[in-house]
């Protein structure tokens, strides 16, 4: 099993570059289209890129975990922060940040000191509203009505809304008029609340230029994220949700509302449970609490759900690993020197005395204690193991086509080898052979294109008489059964009622992924019993039908939208979120028949695509598969048409029975990395 | 003229059944008649671009059986120049409609420039009839979604009824949807029976080739 993603990757790229070797002397595969494929495939693992999202309450300490885990520090620590957007963090070139602001403005920034400046500015936290939820307030009132004047129906709404969140506990008249106050102030200045930063940093360290980090804005303490966030959370690779190890009650609720979240459902992908600071606690609170949380969320591991495994909980220490970067590249007597001012400070905190005891003043024992309190190598192996699953799957599918591709060649080079034995033995038998394998593959595409007309009617064909339509419509019926169960007078029905929606979009897309797949292998199937009947290999005629050719035609079958965006960024499902969050139960019923409707569409649309799909990978299959026969005829022919001398086939054969013996042991390599890889995923 | 397949035109009918049973349905239940008129159409343009595709494969695969009973094609070659003609392929780009995306509606059906687009596509087929208007579009660069196309034919025949208060006007209203429906089931069967004549052109090449 091979679980570290780097040195996979590595491997990958390097049996890639001993295939091309291997394909750059067979004649005639320049212009094969597998070949073409491969190589973009190559490049995008090469660039491959990981988006990692952050989330977390406020003062869950966000800010230092991603300092610590980038190796620098680019977001500011020491001020109570609260930024109301997306801050993302990538690299580039240059210290750069761009900002946007809530009417469209934009602001750039260059350098340490102007960055720090503009993110203590912006994302700094007023004093006198330190009780009340900033964040969701920007997000749900004042971006939303700009300099509208806002209903008091949706203030009353937002109030009772995130009553929750009053986590100091102030009375209640308090905390409304702070809201209230907060505001009426913060509404004339709507246009300066800043809805999206865009962090680019030149990270020495390589691996970090493949990261993309998005920090969210802090969850609030009902597990609610905005719709910006929520945009993000649907597509991340993995997700990593902070929260102090102690301090905060385990059995609050924002973690497990997060995990029951509608854009946390969509997301397939990993996610974290972060416990940090766990450095100031005993080995044994540690203990109790890790397993604390690992009772109560790691029971969520139901089907439809996200759940959280053991080895997904992780508690950490941001500041540990800080400390870690920092003495790394410090001298002892550099290590010794900064230990005494921190102390003298009196800013050391108990662990890292601690660590320099037990290392007795000895730098490398110092860093294995720190990084033993940081307890960031393990995110790292856990973010491999269960993080990488789609990059892990991207290398074991491009390894398959590296293995089909040595076959193809293989099977080609045997071929080759038996007809020039034959030319020079017998010429006028090869002639025959020529005009017997022409037929012979003409019978195979006559014989193939009538398979595919018979399972492109199967599945596609009009009315409920396919297999298309009929899969939708049992797709669509288990749907109203289940959203027959939802109380439209609770708080959370909407929530609820999108979620089985945006699943059962979901289900069509897997249906269509399903589909694709089966049509193309029942084509396959029947085309490997119709090489079995000639001295074809059936490998040589097949018609490469790997995820980007499959790209390929969807992309033709619609232009302008992935089909996902599409059947979701319906006006329906937008629709609930232009009120704020907390009014929506009173909009039930009104957006549940709106949303039968829109499904009613999105079911057509699936059958239309899927439909389509069919009839174009009908067409691509037949297609690429009288290439295929016209590049083997040609081959024949063109042996056959050969002036050779015996010696000169003789060398040729010779040459060819080399490169023959050279596939064995490179493909033996490419496959039992294969095997590693999959076993992994 | 219409498609003579039974087979094909029982489809169609069974469609345009079920159409007119929803629409009814939709007509019953709204009280705003944009609002009718706008779900009403949204039902026809996607259940029709859907089944649309639905009939390019039974009509691929109906005309394919036909001509391979022919005597002509039982020669491998002839079969096989057959298959290299691509017909699929051919219909699929010549029949297929563009609903590049139900963006029109999901925007809010802009009643105005629709039937501007449609007056001037159908001034230039020369008719108002849908399925004409579509023939036109597929055969010119003009590229209109056909979602925009039977926007536009509602528009044309529910233009009437605009300012209608449709609470006393349900059953005038109800008659419009039904001859709509009609008439674009009649263009429907009309569509395919030029998909028909198409394919009979395209065999017909074979013939003389040999």
């Amino acid at each position: 099993m091979i679980t570290s993603y780097k040195k996979a990757k590595e491997d990958v790229l390097n049996c890639y570059n001993e295939f091309l070797q291997v394909a750059n002397q067979v004649h005639g595969i320049k212009d094969d289209r597998s070949l073409q494929s491969l190589a973009t495939q190559a490049e995008k693992i090469k660039e491959d890129k990981f988006c990692l999202m952050i989330a977390g309450e406020a003062k869950s300490g966000k800010s230092t975990f991603i300092n610590a885990y980038l190796g620098v520090e680019i977001l500011p620590m020491d001020v109570r922060q609260c930024t109301s957007s997306v801050v993302e963090i990538r690299y580039g070139k240059e210290f750069i940040l761009h900002a946007t602001f809530a009417d469209g403005r934009e602001q750039e920034c260059r350098g340490n000191e102007s960055i720090k400046k503009f993110l203590v500015a912006n994302a700094a936290l007023d004093d006198e509203y330190r009780d009340i939820p900033v964040t969701t307030i920007n997000n749900e009132i004042i971006v939303k009505y700009k300099a509208k004047k806002i209903p008091e129906e949706i203030i009353r709404d937002l109030i009772k809304g995130v009553e929750r969140e009053n986590i100091h506990k102030l009375p209640q008249d308090e905390y409304e008029k702070r809201i209230r106050m907060y505001i009426k102030t913060k509404q004339p200045s709507w246009m300066n609340v800043v809805v999206k930063i865009d962090i680019q940093y030149p990270f020495e360290d390589k691996e970090m230029r493949g990261v993309r980090i998005i920090d969210s804005p802090g969850v609030n303490a009902a597990g609610k994220v905005g719709d910006i966030t929520a945009t993000y959370i649907e597509s991340a690779d993995a997700i990593m949700f902070l929260r102090p190890i102690t301090g905060v009650a385990i059995e609050a609720e924002s973690f497990k509302e997060f995990l029951e979240s509608k854009s946390v459902d969509r997301n397939k992908n990993a996610m974290f449970l972060i416990l940090t600071r766990a450095a100031a606690e005993s080995a044994e609170t540690i203990d109790r609490a890790y397993e604390e949380f690992v009772k109560i969320f790691g029971a969520q591991k139901t089907d439809s759900r996200h759940g959280i495994a053991k080895e997904q909980i992780i508690p950490v220490d941001s500041k540990a690993e800080m400390y870690y970067n920092l003495f790394l590249n410090l001298s002892t007597e550099e290590i010794k020197g900064q230990m005494k001012i921190l102390n003298a400070e009196k800013k050391a905190e108990p662990f890292l005395m601690a660590a320099w005891f037990v290392a007795a003043g000895e730098k490398d024992a110092f860093l294995r204690e720190l990084k033993r309190y940081s307890n960031f190598e393990v995110i790292d192996q856990s973010l491999n193991r269960f993080g990488r699953k789609a990059q892990f799957l991207a290398l074991s599918e491009f390894l398959g086509r590296i293995l089909r591709m040595y076959a193809k060649i293989a099977a080609n080079l045997r071929e080759q080898i038996g007809n020039y034995k034959l030319k020079a033995k017998n010429p006028r038998k090869l002639a025959e052979k020529v005009d017997e394998t022409s037929a012979a593959l003409r019978d195979i595409e006559n014989k193939m294109n009538e398979t595919v007309d018979n399972i492109a009617v199967k599945y596609a064909r009009s009315g409920n008489n396919g297999i298309i339509a009929k899969t939708a419509e049992e797709v669509m019926n288990a749907y109203l059964n289940e959203i027959k169960n939802i109380k439209g007078e609770s708080d959370s029905s909407l929530d609820e009622l999108e979620k089985i929606s945006y699943r059962q979009v979901d289900k069509f897309i897997e249906f269509e992924n399903k589909l694709q797949k089966k049509v193309v292998a029942e084509c396959n199937e029947a085309l490997v019993a119709l090489s079995d009947r000639n001295s074809i290999e059936f490998i040589t005629l097949e018609p490469d039908f790997s995820e980007d050719i499959v790209g390929e035609i969807k992309t033709s079958m619609r232009e302008e939208a992935t089909e996902t965006e599409s059947y979701t960024t319906g006006l329906t499902f937008k629709e609930t979120h232009y009120r704020p969050v907390f009014s929506q139960h009173k909009f039930y019923h009104l957006v549940k028949d709106s949303i039968l409707e829109r499904m009613d569409e999105i079911k057509q649309q699936a059958i239309r695509d899927l439909r389509s799909f069919v009839q174009l990978a009908a067409v691509a299959y037949t297609k690429e598969l009288r290439r295929n026969a016209e590049v083997k005829r040609e081959e024949l022919t063109r042996i056959k048409k050969e002036k050779r001398s015996a010696d000169e086939i003789a060398e040729i054969l010779k040459k060819l029975n080399e490169l023959l013996g050279m596939i064995n042991p490179k493909e033996n390599f490419a496959k039992e990395l294969k095997g590693g890889i999959d076993g992994n995923v | 003229m219409e498609t003579c397949n039974a087979e094909m035109k029982n489809q169609v009918e069974k469609m345009f059944c079920d159409l007119r049973s929803k629409s009814e349905g939709i007509v019953a239940s709204s009280s705003i008649y944009k609002n009718a008129s706008d779900r009403i159409m949204k039902l026809v343009s996607s259940r029709i671009a859907a089944e649309s595709e639905g009939y390019i494969v039974d009509m691929y695969t109906l005309l394919t059986e036909r001509i391979k009973q022919e005597a002509f094609f039982q020669d491998p070659n002839h079969l096989n120049a057959f298959y290299r003609l691509n017909l699929r392929e051919k219909l699929n780009d010549k029949y297929h409609f563009e609903v590049d995306s139900l963006d029109a509606f999901q925007k809010g059906v802009d009643y105005k420039e629709i039937n501007r687009l449609y007056a001037s596509l159908g001034a230039a087929a020369g008719t108002l009839a849908v399925g004409e208007i579509l023939k036109f579009a597929m055969s010119s660069v003009v590229n209109i979604p056909f979602t925009v196309i039977v926007a536009g034919a509602a528009t044309v025949a529910f233009s009437s009824y605009f300012k209608i208060v449709p609470s006393r006007n349900k059953i005038a209203f109800k008659k419009a949807v039904d001859a709509f429906l009609s008439d674009l089931e009649h263009d429907i069967l009309n569509w395919l029976a030029d998909v028909e004549c198409f394919f009979d052109g395209q065999i017909k090449t074979l013939y003389s080739q040999n």
